[in-house]
């Protein structure tokens, strides 16, 4: 039991040594190994305040900071504080057509206004459109905010200044200004009071003109604007036309370059427009008249329904179920293709019309985008109107065939126009700069396209366009003349929509103008005649000879061969002109 | 040894905080310098915006229109002879100028219609 007792004592004896020496060299190792880590810590310290340091004494040094300064990259051009928030629309040669500018609004605090009738008095000549009344209104209450005015001029500004009333107090407002007035008014529309898009093209991009700060460059040139409604009030005074819408257009690309209606309204003071907000070329919905006969007999040329020498019977009157299509200037006689476009012969494009079929007419226009709301950057666009596809039937096709029972923007006239001659590209109408890259899709073939273009040469030369004939521009083109729907639901003879649509140069066609009266009235001059003819096309034919040099088209000789060429129409002009058909005359 | 150490530190630190009040006044100078030159410039851009503004009414091709009628009636648009060149003569030459535009059509003076 002893040994026992004494051989366990001895044994954890020698264990507890045994522990004792291990935790003596386990602290050992743990304090060189504590050490040895302070050593490194304290060394990265060191080097990091080293590096801090001598950095600092190095940025410190004298001209070091300014030499930084000087080498740093120079500030991006930014809206500095205080500049108006909205940005601005420039036409497509950078002419401002709508800025933003500070201005300041006048409030008053009506608890301090002793004398409410008094002070209106003194501020009634300064704030012009109000009355005394309306003044003393505003100041008279118990309100310590009311305002009196939203947006002064800075000589307002400062005569109200000099009047020291207490209780008046001004707070920094924008006002969005449109220098050139009413010139792009339908384009560029306007802002409402709190500066929000209205109308236009500051409704359309209202987030991206607040957010954007490079300003909305726009596909419109003031030059053509103004030269465009110019003429368009000159033709609309000439005629007493109610009303009249134009159109200039890149024949390559869809670009407008000038698009007006009339009448207008200045978008500097909104509030007057009324229904002068109206915009006729886009939301304008008007029967187009022969002007479609462009799209039929481009449309019986690509379905091969007809040929450049087909002819059709024009003797007589035609007529379907109960209807009788007749023509304004009858020849009572068989005409050719070129002649039916020519003497704007309603017989002959009806019975195009037929040829070609309501489906397959109903297809090419939808193709023309005839038949869809026309898809531009503004939200003022109209619904065209045509019948239902169980209602487009042989009449129908007859009655669109010459451009009535079908009512369309002149904006949708001028585009597909446009995809006829330009070698049969059709192109979305724009009005923003750069969105014009988009490519187009085909509508006809080059050679139809090719056809076209001189047919409408042939119509501006003999035909019914004879007055938008500029010498050395080459012009082309077709009139229009529709009868408007009455009251009673008829047509009515003496309402009428005047239209003229022009290309030029013919050769290459690079513009189109389309110009469009309301209920246009004859005069001594015109002989009576309110048709596109005597009212639309000499506009037209002055839009092109004043815009034709701004737009850099140089005129040339009719007579060079390669024109000549470029613009012969077989079996017109070769001396074998319709033989067949000339006697009668 | 100690003492050198502490010496040097002692240095060190006076030289970092030497170091940071003068960067602290440079920037702070710098920075006033900027503030300035900031206000200019916007004070300079809202010049020119209200200069922008005003060019654009006044250039306006109504307002030219109206001026080119009082002052230069002998003018009028360019016609299609206007163009011509000498070694290529065009042969379906117009009148010049305003007739060849159809005359000048009635004034609007940029008002609207």
């Amino acid at each position: 039991m002893n040994f026992t007792t004494g051989a366990a004592s001895d044994l954890t004896a020698r264990l507890r040594l045994l522990f004792a020496q291990d935790r003596d060299r386990s602290a050992e190792t743990m304090v060189a190994t504590g050490r040895a880590r302070m050593l490194f810590t304290a060394a990265l310290l060191t080097a990091a305040f080293a590096v801090v340091g001598v950095r600092l004494v190095d940025a410190a040094a004298p001209g070091r900071l300014a030499a930084a300064a000087a080498s740093s990259p120079a500030p991006r051009e930014v809206r500095a504080a205080g500049m108006p928030g909205r940005a601005d629309i420039v036409d497509r040669n950078g002419v401002l057509l709508a800025t933003t500018l500070a201005s300041a609004g006048l409030y008053a605090d009506q608890r301090k206004i002793r004398d409410p009738r008094g002070t209106a008095l003194r501020l009634a000549p300064i704030l012009s459109g109000q009355t005394v009344d309306e003044i003393a209104e505003k100041l008279s209450g118990d309100k310590s905010f009311s305002w009196v005015s939203r947006r002064l001029t800075p000589a307002q500004q400062a005569a109200v200044n000099r009047l020291g009333v207490p209780g008046l107090d001004f707070r920094p407002a924008e006002v969005r200004v449109y220098p050139q007035g009413p010139l792009a008014a339908h384009v560029v529309g306007f802002t409402n009071i709190d500066n929000h898009g209205a109308a236009g093209l500051e409704r359309a991009f209202e987030s991206s003109l607040r957010t954007v700060d490079t300003p909305l460059q726009l596909t419109l040139d003031v030059r053509v604007q103004h030269i465009l409604r110019e003429e368009l009030y000159a033709a609309m005074v000439e005629f007493s036309a109610a009303a009249a819408a134009g159109v200039v257009m890149d024949a390559r690309n869809g670009e407008v370059l000038g698009m007006v209606s009339l009448p207008d309204y200045d978008p500097n003071h909104p509030s007057r427009a009324g229904a002068n907000q109206f915009n006729r070329v886009s939301q304008g919905i008007y029967e187009p008249g022969s002007t479609f006969k462009i799209f039929t007999i481009a449309a019986a040329l690509e379905m091969g329904v007809a040929d450049i020498g087909s002819a059709f019977d024009a003797t007589r009157p035609l007529k379907v179920a109960s209807h009788t299509i007749r023509d304004f200037h009858p020849r009572h006689r068989v005409l050719s293709v070129p002649e039916v476009f020519i003497y704007s012969s309603n017989i002959g494009a009806a019975r195009m019309g037929a040829l070609i079929g309501p489906q397959a007419q109903r297809a090419f226009l939808e193709q023309l985008e005839l038949l869809s709301p026309v898809r531009l950057e503004i939200p003022e666009t109209g619904k065209p109107q045509y019948p239902s596809a169980a209602r487009w039937r042989d009449l129908s096709a007859m009655t669109i065939a010459y451009g009535h029972g079908v009512s369309v923007s002149p904006l949708q006239v001028a585009a597909a126009t446009a995809a006829m001659v330009n070698g049969g590209v059709m192109h979305e109408p724009t009005l923003l700069a750069g969105a014009a890259q988009r490519p187009g899709y085909r509508v006809v073939s080059p050679r139809t396209s090719d056809l076209m273009r001189r047919l409408m040469r042939l119509n501006a030369v003999e035909g019914s366009g004879k007055s938008a004939d500029i010498p050395g521009y080459l012009t082309g083109g077709k009139t229009g003349t529709a009868e408007k729907v009455g009251q009673d639901g008829r047509y009515d003879s003496g309402s009428l929509v005047s239209s003229y649509v022009a290309a030029f140069p013919m050769n290459d066609p690079r513009y189109i103008v389309h110009i469009l009266l309301d209920e246009p009235r004859g005069t001594p001059q015109t002989h009576g005649y309110a048709t596109g003819g005597w009212v639309a096309a000499p506009a037209a034919g002055r839009v092109i000879a004043r815009m034709a040099p701004v737009a850099g088209v140089s005129p040339v000789d009719e007579q060079d061969p390669a024109i000549l060429q470029a613009l012969y129409l077989p079996g017109w002009q070769d001396g074998a002109r319709l033989a067949a058909y000339v006697a009668d005359e | 040894m100690k003492a050198w150490r502490a010496a040097v530190w002692g240095l060190a630190v006076f030289a970092a905080g030497y170091g940071l009040l003068h960067i602290n006044f440079r920037v702070r100078a710098l920075q006033e310098e900027h503030d300035r030159l900031a206000a200019a410039v916007a004070a300079q851009q809202r010049d020119l915006h209200v200069l922008r503004a005003e060019w654009g009414a006044r250039s306006s091709p109504a307002r030219i229109e109206k001026l080119a009628r009082r002052f230069l009636p002998e003018l009028g648009p360019a016609g299609v002879v206007n163009f011509g060149s000498p070694d290529k003569p065009l042969r379906g030459d117009g009148p010049a100028t305003e007739a060849a535009a159809g005359g000048r059509p009635p004034e609007t003076g940029g008002k609207e219609i």
